[in-house]
């Protein structure tokens, strides 16, 4: 046994509770925040602090520190500043009582407990932890009276029994199909269904409607929709000023929407968004587009957070840098889970075979090399031509002189000095516009200000030819110099390597002469800079060409235009990711801190969701058995989370009003055995989601009024017990534009397909709008559309005068305004209460009152039809669902 | 219990009103102070790219003398490959009875520099641009994430005067790096964000979406809202009592209010000649007007950025602060002291300030030619503070002898976001709001009140 060997032993044995505490609290922060900048990866002075081997090895002066002999210890000579050739911190000097623990903890012996016990490998938890209602199994409970008349019901009934609340009546018929449509679909039901459903007096009357909605295709869009929020999906990624496109994120949506229509279940659903590429060959190929679930997220930090919320109703992400303060996540579980998606890699995968991906490539990079080619020859052209007209200064200055002293036409004196023209005019507007940032031109203004003889201007304007020329041939020369350190062309054009380099530059004042003749003109940073006098762009330089020169540069544009004829349309691909080449486990940070890493946690599931210890993951990353482990039956959280969340989208509010956390800070379920009864009954049903809302909407619950009763408002005003349909308060921002687009008669229907921003002007629902995270859509942010940088777990729905001003002036409402108003008169004819009718009919899906047709035909005989149709659309009526 | 139309009508108190879901009505109820504020509002000038320390409020005469000398010490790992230490190209003098030396690219704010409080300590992580910023505005350097920003908690916090204008207003004559998540409501409601307003728009209507129609005269909008008055009315007698619809058809009223009231507020031109003069015609010059004016509104937190980008991001030659400093000194001047003489200086909060400061050491590299510029320097840089309660004509903390990293007494924005919401009678660690099942605050674990600051 080496002596190292030994010493490490002895030190981890001699551990102590109190000892590993001393350490945990006050020595690793110490060394984490003051060494590890220094002392771990970069191991400077070959010295690494953030182990015991590395701390007892030491550097190349020997060890750091001698377990018990803080006097031997050099980690302690050098933050006492001893030796001068040894202090550190090197900027910053330790304060006394820093390093007394490092005394302190060296003289104890040097304990470095090998993991901290709070984030031990396999935590256990108490049992009384896992006795939380949200992790115990599922148990199918009693009806209460038999599931004869409807279970959900039942429940419910029992509930209001027991507070002695009153269930309010059902609702009217055509308030039904309204409120339905617009929950199912997302639009407002037409005037024609909704007479038919009116005409329609069976039993079945309903349960048909519901029918007829849950295979409508519209009712995808809408689920989809929902779940978008909670996938955080967007059609690019965030960056600083606009989003960076990912082109094939629809793919991802439309995934979305194809599943609810076909009700994929959803034990399948969840399946294909963690693991799609590691399902069976015909699994994978059609479901590849679903991990745009995570793959449209450049983050790597969220996934384990959003994973926790949309499918598990848990905060995991709350462990990220210490155990959950209230769940039994411990930060163990956390990094668990890390591991797997840091063993994941993201990728673009083809859908198309490789033969055409490789022609597209290929024939890019054609493209790409002969406009680099074109470039190269426009710039260094440009460079000669800098260099040519630099040599014809004095003639510019002379002529310059010769227009504004003689007032002599440019053009003509350009014409007689056989100097360009346009250069010439930019020589006089350069010399009418001081002051300049360098001194050069000072002798020339001073001898202008005086009378002066042509000759000395001739003189003049040659000194000042001399200084540009040598500033000109040091700027040529420095450039030389430069492209050397940078390494070539290659270098020359790479942000990094030139940010890591050290330049060599002019001396400021010569470079400001030399920008003012010689550089591009530049917009940022609110300095504008007009462009030199001598600078003329690539496309400018071209009426300099002649011959030979231009012949080439035609020749080589009309390769260009051959060439980039010849690249196929972009292939398409999905954003997709695999197995990393080298699964590994993630190492924890301690106290979330990224320099601190302690213990690699072995890639597992989450150890409250596992009977017994969980057993480290086998295969590749995990992903799929993490997969698996959630999309599991036996599973407490999965089936629970997805039914309440349905509840959240029909009523407004989930049966756990938090709808993405179960856990001990989240609410308790108001009906906890009726949230057990329709989790049992959707694993039971195959997990159909369609089973699932078909039972929800077909409740006694879902078809009551929304009438406040007084005797039940003293009770439970928040309608916790479901007395009464509880109204969302505001359509939300796509069902609100879809609705608009719908009565106007304007909606395009059209499924699918690359998203476009709504100010290019398209009519088609909202969910095929640009959901763009930089800068999000001003009317979509306006209705509390989610931020698309993080899960959307329920939307606002806020109602203040910023939204009203949106429906009194905005100008697409207008446009809608006046399409309805011809549709109405298309529909309606001239008589004024038939029009009226049928715009009650489309907007409202009920006949106008008496009052109402007063009231509009009054305020119609001094303004026109589309300023009442805007008013229509502005209406709370319209704006709500009751 | 019942909410009635009056109940209803006083949470509406976000400006822009805020009657939603349950979060919206909490937090809107948050309205009462912890403790006696001294401060009413804040105005907070953001000078974004990074304002270089060691050229304005912290002269470091070691520049001077180991003018192209390596710093003492380790190599100091820039972003980007600097060099020496570089002599500031200006000079100092000290100013006012404090005698606080400021540099003479900002004559104006140093002739008045007696009403400032200079923190030469203030320290941050991140060398980038974004992290820095969302910093310096939500606390929190979260890369691709957002956090709710500063004016955000606070309007969360407090509400606003003035129902007809947004609790918040962010002014910027185009886009900072990071766009709306530097003003975002992020988790809580919506309601809080900053609005933006593109102070370099034209005309006033163009300031606030849909604040004008094109088509019709007041006299047939009011007609229209009177109609819509009946329809929702008639409604409301159909559907029974139901106290969020009462809101709705109050919000209205407001808006229609604001329609009329606010593009005054955005119109400069109704400040006199001689008060509009000391402000200059540059869009920050304008900004900081609009904001005098906003504030004077009963606007809750006025939020103006200096330009669209990074302008004070001086890489490649320190010059252009001086370029810089002659579009925003007088302006920031001219705020201060309208805002005294309006008698508004003691309960409104001004911050100057950017997201770090820029190194000592001169930065030789990059794609422009100069060559004389100074690379980010989060480790140390100042911001400037008055009024609201803020103890002015003094300095706080230092920087080491060349201006690269707070020494002595450092402070972090965590520290000035605590402050400030103490200043507006709020306790920090109080300050919360419940999301993904946490508590949330500005200032996270982080932020000590810096008492000294505090008149």
């Amino acid at each position: 046994m080496t002596r190292l060997a030994a010493a490490v032993l002895i030190a981890a044995c001699s551990l102590s509770g109190a000892d590993t505490r001393f350490f945990e609290t006050k020595v690793r922060p110490l060394l984490a925040a003051k060494c590890f900048a220094c002392h771990t990866q970069s191991q400077m002075s070959g010295l690494r602090l953030d182990s015991l081997e590395g701390v007892l090895q030491g550097g190349s002066r020997g060890p750091a520190v001698v377990p018990g002999d803080p006097a031997s210890s050099l980690l302690l000579t050098a933050v006492r500043r001893e030796r001068d050739d040894l202090k550190m911190p090197p900027t910053e000097p330790l304060g006394s009582d820093e390093i007394a623990i490092l005394e302190e903890w060296i003289a104890g012996g040097a304990t470095w407990p090998n993991a901290d016990p709070a984030v031990s490998a396999s935590p256990k938890l108490s049992a009384e932890a896992r006795e939380f209602w949200a992790f115990k199994p599922v148990q199918r409970p009693e009806v209460p009276g038999g599931e004869a008349n409807g279970a959900i019901d039942a429940f419910l009934t029992a509930r209001m029994q027991d507070e002695g609340l009153e269930p309010a009546p059902p609702a009217d018929k055509h308030r039904l199909i309204r409120r339905a449509t617009l929950g199912l679909l997302g639009l407002p039901p037409t005037p024609e269904e909704v007479a038919s459903f009116l005409a329609d007096k069976s039993p079945q009357a309903y349960p048909r409607l519901i029918d007829r909605l849950l295979e409508s295709p519209q009712y995808g869009e809408r689920m989809a929709r929902r779940w978008l929020d909670l996938a955080r999906y967007a059609d690019g990624q965030s960056a600083a000023y606009v989003d960076t496109p990912l082109p094939n994120a629809w793919r991802y949506r439309d995934w979305v929407v194809d599943a609810f229509n076909r009700d994929l279940p959803y034990d399948r659903f969840v399946l294909a968004q963690l693991a799609a590429d590691l399902l069976p060959e015909k699994e994978r190929e059609t479901n590849l587009a679903a991990l745009g679930f995570h793959a449209l997220r450049d983050r790597d930090d969220d996934r384990v957070e959003v994973t926790g919320r949309a499918f598990l109703g848990l905060t995991i992400g709350c462990a990220q840098c210490h155990d959950h303060k209230f769940d039994p996540i411990p930060q163990t579980d956390y990094y668990a889970l890390q591991g797997v998606f840091d063993s994941t890699e993201a990728y673009h995968h083809p859908l198309a075979p490789d033969k055409q991906v490789e022609e597209y490539e290929s024939a890019q990079k054609k493209v790409q090399d002969q406009k680099l080619a074109i470039d190269l020859f426009l710039e260094k052209e440009r460079g000669q031509l800098i260099d040519v007209l630099m040599e014809q200064t004095a003639e510019f200055l002379e002529a310059s002189y010769q227009v504004v002293r003689g007032n002599a036409q440019s053009s003509r004196v350009a014409d007689e000095a056989d100097l360009d023209h346009q250069t010439l005019e930019r020589w006089i507007a350069y010399l009418d516009s001081r002051p300049h940032d360098h001194p050069y031109l000072d002798d020339w203004y001073a001898l202008l200000d005086r009378d002066c003889s042509l000759e000395e201007v001739r003189e003049e304007a040659a000194e000042f030819e001399q200084v540009l020329l040598d500033i000109h041939r040091d700027k040529l020369a420095v450039d030389d110099r430069n492209y050397v350190k940078l390494g070539g062309s290659e270098g020359s054009r790479t942000q990094r390597t030139l940010l890591n380099t050290n330049l060599d530059f002019l001396e400021p004042v010569r470079y400001y002469l030399w920008r003012d003749m010689a550089t591009a003109p530049r917009k940022k940073r609110g300095l504008p800079f007009a462009g030199g006098v001598y600078y003329y762009s690539p496309t400018e330089i071209e009426r300099f060409l002649s011959g030979v020169w231009i012949r080439h540069l035609e020749n080589q544009r009309v390769e260009l235009k051959r060439l980039e004829a010849q690249v196929p349309p972009p292939y398409p691909f999905v954003h997709a990711y695999r197995e990393g080449d080298d699964p590994k486990d993630a190492r924890l940070a301690i106290r979330g801190d990224k320099k601190n890493l302690g213990p690699s946690v072995p890639r597992r599931f989450l150890s409250v969701l596992t009977r017994g210890e969980p057993e480290p993951f086998a295969n590749g990353s995990g992903r799929l058995e993490l997969a698996r482990a959630i999309a599991s039956p036996e599973n407490p959280l999965t089936a629970r989370v997805f039914v309440n969340r349905l509840w959240q989208w029909r009523f407004g509010r989930g049966l756990v009003s938090t709808a993405s956390n179960f856990g001990q800070l989240g609410e308790r379920a108001t009906h906890p055995e009726l949230l057990d009864w329709l989790a049992a009954e959707f694993v039971e049903s195959g997990w159909s989601i369609k089973a699932l809302d078909r039972a929800i909407v077909q409740s006694d619950a879902y078809r009551r009024s929304s009438k406040i009763l007084a005797v039940n408002q003293e009770v439970d005003a928040d309608n916790k017990l479901h007395w009464r349909f509880s109204p969302v308060q505001r359509l939300d921002a796509e069902t609100l534009r879809d609705s608009m687009l719908a009565v106007s008669g304007q909606l395009d229907l059209a499924r699918g397909g690359v998203p476009r921003a709504f100010e290019e002007g398209h009519f088609r629902r909202a969910l095929y709008g640009k959901v763009d995270r930089t800068n999000p859509d001003p009317f979509m942010a306006l209705f509390d559309f989610p931020d698309a940088k993080s899960h959307g777990a329920a939307r606002d729905a806020t109602v203040g005068p910023l939204q009203r001003l949106y429906f009194i002036n905005n100008p697409f409402v207008m446009e809608q305004s006046r399409a309805l108003a011809q549709r109405l008169s298309d529909d309606a004819g001239t008589v004024t209460e038939a029009r009226i009718g049928r715009a009650y009919d489309l907007l409202f899906g009920r006949p106008p009152t008496a009052s109402e047709i007063a009231f509009a035909s009054a305020y119609l005989e001094s303004d026109g039809w589309e300023q009442y149709c805007q008013a229509l659309l502005a209406s709370s009526e319209f704006l709500t669902i009751r | 219990m019942l909410l009635t139309r009056r109940a209803t009508l006083r949470i509406l108190g976000a400006g822009f009103g805020v009657v939603g879901m349950a979060d919206g009505l909490r937090a809107a109820a948050g309205t009462t102070p912890h403790f006696a504020a001294k401060a009413k509002r804040v105005i907070f000038l953001y000078l974004n790219g990074g304002v270089s320390h060691v050229d304005t409020f912290d002269h470091k005469p070691a520049l001077a003398k180991f003018d192209g000398q390596p710093m003492p010490g380790p190599k100091i790992k820039t972003d980007r490959a600097s060099g020496g230490l570089m002599k500031s190209p200006f000079e100092f003098k000290r100013h006012g009875e404090s005698g606080i030396e400021v540099s003479d690219i900002f004559p104006r704010v140093g002739s008045g520099i007696d009403d400032f409080l200079v923190v030469r300590s203030m320290w941050s992580e991140s060398v980038n641009h974004l992290p820095s910023m969302l910093m310096m505005n939500t606390g929190h350097a979260l890369r691709g994430g957002s956090r709710p920003s500063f004016g955000s908690w606070i309007v969360y916090g407090l509400g606003t005067d003035n129902r007809n204008l947004p609790g918040f207003v962010v002014l910027c004559p185009g886009t900072p790096v990071g766009a709306s998540r530097n003003w975002s409501s992020s988790f809580l409601p919506t309601a809080f964000q900053g609005a933006l307003i593109r102070n370099n728009a034209e005309t006033p209507d163009k300031v606030i979406q849909n604040i004008a129609n094109s088509t019709y005269t007041h006299d047939q909008q009011r007609r229209q809202l009177d109609l819509l008055d009946r329809l929702d009315s008639s409604f409301l007698d159909r559907v029974g009592f139901d106290p969020r619809l009462e809101a709705n058809l109050e919000s209205m009223e407001t808006a229609f209010r604001m329609q009329t009231e606010a593009p005054g507020i955005f119109d400069l031109a109704k400040e006199p000649e001689h008060v509009r003069a000391r402000y200059g015609d540059g869009e920050f010059g304008r900004g900081c007007l609009m904001a005098l004016r906003l504030a004077e509104a009963g606007v809750r937190v006025v939020q103006v950025y200096y330009g669209d980008g990074q302008p004070w991001d001086s890489h490649d030659d320190i010059l252009t602060q001086k370029a810089h400093a002659q579009r925003s000194d007088a302006p920031i001047a001219a705020l201060v002291e309208d805002l005294k003489l309006r008698g508004m200086l003691d309960e409104t909060l001004v911050i100057v300030g950017s997201e770090f400061g820029r190194t000592p050491m001169i930065q030789n590299s990059g794609t422009e030619k100069v060559g004389r510029g100074r690379d980010h320097n989060p480790p140390g840089y100042s911001i400037l503070l008055a009024g609201g309660g803020i103890r002015g004509g003094q300095t706080y903390g230092s920087t080491d002898d060349f201006g690269y990293k707070a020494a002595e007494n450092p402070v972090t924005p965590h520290d000035l976001h605590a402050t400030a919401l103490h200043l507006l009678g709020m306790d920090h660690t109080k300050l919360t709001y419940r999301y993904s099942g946490r508590d949330f605050r500005l200032t996270d674990i982080h932020g000590t009140v810096v008492s000294d600051w505090i008149a």
